[in-house]
């Protein structure tokens, strides 16, 4: 732990690269996005419990079972799933290089993060042709409660995950290459991680919640 | 030597191979999931949820690094987290939501639904994945949906579905949407047992009068403007509206829906039926 190298003086608090850190010793950056993400779990945690509150209560079509397509389904849920590998892996890569303290472009890092946005760019697509799918089976935003509910959290969700692949590719194209990440580079990359490693939690809820409960018996 | 003793401090760095197992074992739990989906076996509720929850915790433990990382982080995130999940579990149980079964309540309301609205039902669509006729009215997106009381510019799935069918299934399909056209466009004067009554003729057994699809479809689609007519021996002349707002389909359905209820049994209508009967012009006698 921190804390014990603090104790012993041994650690230059006044070292030039040297992330930022709480009285706690932990990263600001981190504490502050842990207490995002917290937040955000009483977001999704409101959006689904409304659609869980509504479920099978529609008086009119269509429902779940009249739209949802289980093949597109099951392909985005495990690009989202295997997304993650690559992300933590590119944070694994994050803080190899900056203990090595090399000067050298982490290509490694931007590697892993282009795989994740790739994938997450491809979830956000499936997403875009399953809404395009419903709307023209008839499940509108305004039609019955299922839309309602369904639209608004499935796509609140999928703004997160455009989010996260925008972060990652400017981060990965612009904010790494031109070098203005320096001293917190793994805080940095291991939050862009945390974000996406939570989109991916919410999604484990929703892909259970939302479509697997559909066809249990 | 500053900078050695911080980075014995820095956080471990796990073997890379320890994530992919972990990414393994998290695809292995998901491809488990997928047996109901697919319908390949079954699997309870409450152990898809497990599964989710185990799911859930490897990715905050390993992939977030909760496990090893301050302690602080889940400090801060697990209350909120514990109560946002209290909270899901909570208007679960509160509403129902939680039941599998409950989508079979949600198709009986649909069937009273059907039952005692079916006219003021003006827009109906069929599922191509369930096969299943849904009401997407009066709230739905009226532009874009079939509208059997207006004439929508859009058949959707039926047509498709209609084409690709067998000739029973087709058959079925043709009159089972067929009622709902008939109930919305023809029941307020021939009414819903076909027997119209006063100005209006009856349907159930005039099949002599209406006679091929073609010509019954003429009738139809062009209407009747004072025609002297006879139909089961009683003289009419009043005026058919012409129905050539519907599309080709839906007349199709309507046609055929007559022809094979309340004991008729003359055939299908086709649309390439109602095509021809739109260039034949008016049924004459």
């Amino acid at each position: 732990m921190d804390s014990v190298a603090h104790g012993s003086g041994h650690v230059d608090h006044h070292e030039e690269h040297h992330e930022e850190r709480t009285s706690l010793g932990v990263s600001n950056l981190k504490l502050a996005f842990w207490v995002f993400l917290a937040s955000d779990c009483f977001f999704f945690g409101s959006l689904i419990g409304t659609y869980m509150s509504y479920r099978g209560k529609s008086l009119v079509g269509p429902y779940p079972q009249d739209v949802f397509s289980v093949e597109v389904t099951s392909i985005s849920t495990f690009l989202l799933l295997m997304s993650s590998l690559t992300m933590v892996l590119a944070v694994r890569a994050a803080k190899i290089h900056q203990q090595s303290k090399s000067e050298s472009l982490p290509l490694t890092v931007m590697g892993w993060m282009w795989a994740t946005a790739a994938m997450g760019a491809i979830f956000v697509g499936f997403q875009v042709y399953e809404f395009n799918h419903f709307y023209h089976e008839g499940l509108t935003l305004q039609g019955n409660l299922f839309g309602s509910t369904f639209y608004t959290l499935t796509g609140f969700h999928g703004t997160h995950v455009a989010i996260g692949v925008l972060w990652l590719l400017i981060e990965s194209c612009i904010w790494i290459p031109m070098k203005w990440i320096r001293g917190d580079f793994a805080d940095r990359v291991d939050v862009t991680g945390l974000y996406w490693h939570f989109v991916d939690i919410v999604w484990i809820v929703i892909f259970t919640l939302v479509y697997l409960l559909e066809f249990v018996r | 030597m500053s900078a050695q003793a911080h980075d014995e401090h820095e956080e471990h760095i796990h073997h890379w191979g320890i994530y992919v197992g972990i990414g393994v074992f998290l695809a292995i739990v998901t491809g488990i999931e997928l047996g109901p989906l697919f319908d390949w076996y079954n699997i309870p509720v409450i152990v898809l949820l497990a599964m989710s929850a185990v799911k859930f915790f490897i990715v905050v433990a390993f992939f977030m690094h909760l496990w090893d990382d301050a302690p602080i982080f889940t400090r801060m995130f697990a209350p909120p987290m514990v109560g946002a999940t209290l909270m899901v579990a909570a208007l679960m149980l509160l509403f129902d939501g939680y039941n599998p079964t409950n989508q079979e309540d949600s198709f009986a309301v649909q069937e009273r639904y059907w039952t005692n609205y079916s006219s003021e039902c003006t827009s109906w669509l069929r599922s191509s994945r369930t096969n299943r006729w849904y009401c997407a009215s009066p709230a739905i997106d009226m532009a874009r949906m079939v509208r059997i009381g207006g004439g929508g510019p859009e058949w959707g799935n039926i047509s498709i579905n209609v084409d690709a069918a067998s000739d029973p299934e087709k058959l079925a399909g043709l009159t089972e949407f067929g009622g709902k056209v008939y109930s919305a466009r023809c029941a307020q004067c021939h009414q819903a047992d076909g027997l119209g009554g006063g100005a209006y003729p009856a349907l159930a057994g005039a099949g002599e009068f209406y006679g091929t699809p073609v010509n019954h479809a003429r009738i139809v689609v062009h209407g009747l403007n004072n025609v002297p007519i006879n139909v089961l021996g009683v003289d009419y002349a009043g005026v058919m509206p012409a129905q050539n707002d519907l599309t080709d389909v839906e007349l199709a359905a309507v046609l055929t829906y007559v022809r094979h209820s309340w004991g008729n049994e003359d055939g299908m209508v086709l649309p390439a039926d109602v095509a021809q009967a739109r260039t034949d012009g008016p049924w004459t006698p």
